[in-house]
């Protein structure tokens, strides 16, 4: 007999995570969760259904931090103020993925959980050191950090009975953007990806850069070679013929065994390009 | 599972298997048919239907996750036998063409006239990008939704 549980309260939730086996499953938009069980053909299966907690719907903010809900969807993220205020690439990151209905239901904490190589949301919440509020089955709370909850290739680090809650983002007066290359302009899957986070002083003098690029390993990776070269630079006068170099160890040292790489090379200096672009605003 | 939701206005409580797709359970245990299955992965947007006043993609959602939610399909655009200005305009401006996509594509251009009565054409574009025409009649289909943003929804 299959069991599908719509937990309404912590209590509910706790209650189902302790009846969890291996073959009930976390659903949230379900998006990528259902295409999985279609392509490998699992038909038996348990749910819990997480989208009828309220409180993971909301976006809040307090004195320091932003949070986010595991089950805000990229729509919600989309047309947040606080999040284009505070996370301007999180807006970015959700308006270009998928389409109007994949946006409409597809959840941060389910791009997170999914844990995909090319999830769009994910360089993003590396750049800004994300942290992640997980509850398990005892209803203990437990706060790790983005990079340690997302393995990578479709694995996440959560124990079994575990769930993501929210994600806090401290806030900060960074200017952030995001963007991406796929096979063709909208609903699709990012072939390359990358978020840069940076600070900016009143002389236009970049002082602190976060860059993270996506889809050339299994999770994010730090692009330090381009923040090296970006660091102490006016933002409106950077050498391109520099940034090129940078840009091209950059995808080298990440994926030299890749036929990709040549391709992704020139990719990741138009993103690069893109995002310089959109930060100069 | 005892669902309980309101389909196309009217209230719906039925036995089913709450993993079942909601695409299946609408064709198969509501018989609307007009609930297409296209690509099965939430890309070509054949099976789009208006949940909670948004447009979603019937494929990637389960039925048990719609308890208590509203639901409108191609069938409840249609009211006391007259047609939704939306399908008017499309006939009007020859914006089918095999019409497999249709219902989906209707669906989310209602699903934005909704929220937004006067888009641009921009706006259009944006809210049809995961409905795919095969048919290659997007034009007419743009043009389509902007005559009725000069009328009304």
């Amino acid at each position: 007999m299959k069991n599908f549980v719509s937990p309404k309260t912590i209590e509910e939730l706790c209650e189902a995570l302790k009846q969890k086996d291996n073959n009930t499953f976390v659903i949230s938009g379900g998006t990528d969760l259902i295409i999985h069980f279609n392509k490998k053909e699992i038909y038996d299966y348990n749910i819990i259904d997480i989208t009828k907690l309220e409180e993971f719907k909301k976006i809040n903010e307090t004195e320091n931090e932003i949070t986010i809900g595991s089950c805000v969807t990229m729509t919600q993220l989309e047309n947040s103020l606080l999040i284009n205020k505070y996370i301007p690439a999180l807006v970015d990151s959700a308006y270009n993925l998928g389409s109007q209905q994949i946006r409409n239901r597809a959840t941060i904490g389910g791009n997170v959980a999914n844990a995909s190589q090319s999830g769009d949301t994910l360089p993003v919440l590396f750049s800004y050191d994300a942290n992640i509020e997980i509850i398990n089955s005892t209803g203990k709370r437990r706060i790790d950090k983005i990079e340690n909850v997302v393995e990578g290739l479709e694995k996440n680090n959560l124990d079994s009975d575990e769930v993501i809650t929210k994600i806090i983002i401290k806030k900060s007066s960074s200017k952030s953007a995001f963007s991406k290359v796929g096979s063709r302009k909208a609903v699709t899957i990012s072939k390359i990806n990358c978020c840069a986070k940076i600070n900016i002083s009143e002389d236009l003098i970049i002082y602190k850069a976060n860059i993270y690029l996506g889809a050339v390993g299994p999770k994010p990776i730090k692009a330090k070679l381009i923040e090296e070269k970006l660091l102490y630079k006016n933002i409106k006068n950077i050498n391109h013929e520099d940034l090129h170099e940078a840009v091209y160890m950059q995808i080298e040292n990440a994926i030299p065994n890749r036929s990709s790489k040549h391709y992704k090379k020139i990719a990741a200096e138009g993103l690069i390009e893109d995002i310089l672009n959109k930060l100069r605003r | 599972m005892e669902l309980k939701l309101k389909v196309n206005y009217k209230n719906v409580k039925i036995n089913i298997d709450p993993t079942k797709r909601l695409i299946d359970f609408l064709r198969e245990d509501l018989n609307l048919t007009g609930v297409k299955e296209g690509c099965s992965e939430g890309e070509c947007g054949a099976c789009t239907i208006i949940l909670n006043e948004e447009a979603v993609t019937s494929c990637t959602i389960l039925a048990g996750q719609v308890d208590g939610c509203e639901i409108i399909t191609i069938e409840g655009l249609e009211q006391s036998g007259e047609l939704d200005v939306i399908q008017k305009s499309f006939i009007e401006n020859g914006a089918i063409q095999c019409g497999f996509c249709t219902p989906g594509m209707i669906l989310s251009c209602k699903a934005l006239l909704l929220k937004n009565p006067n888009p641009t054409e921009d706006e259009i574009k944006r809210a049809i990008e995961g409905n795919l025409c095969r048919c290659t009649g997007y034009n007419k289909i743009v043009k389509a939704v902007k005559d009725i943003t000069v009328k009304e929804v």
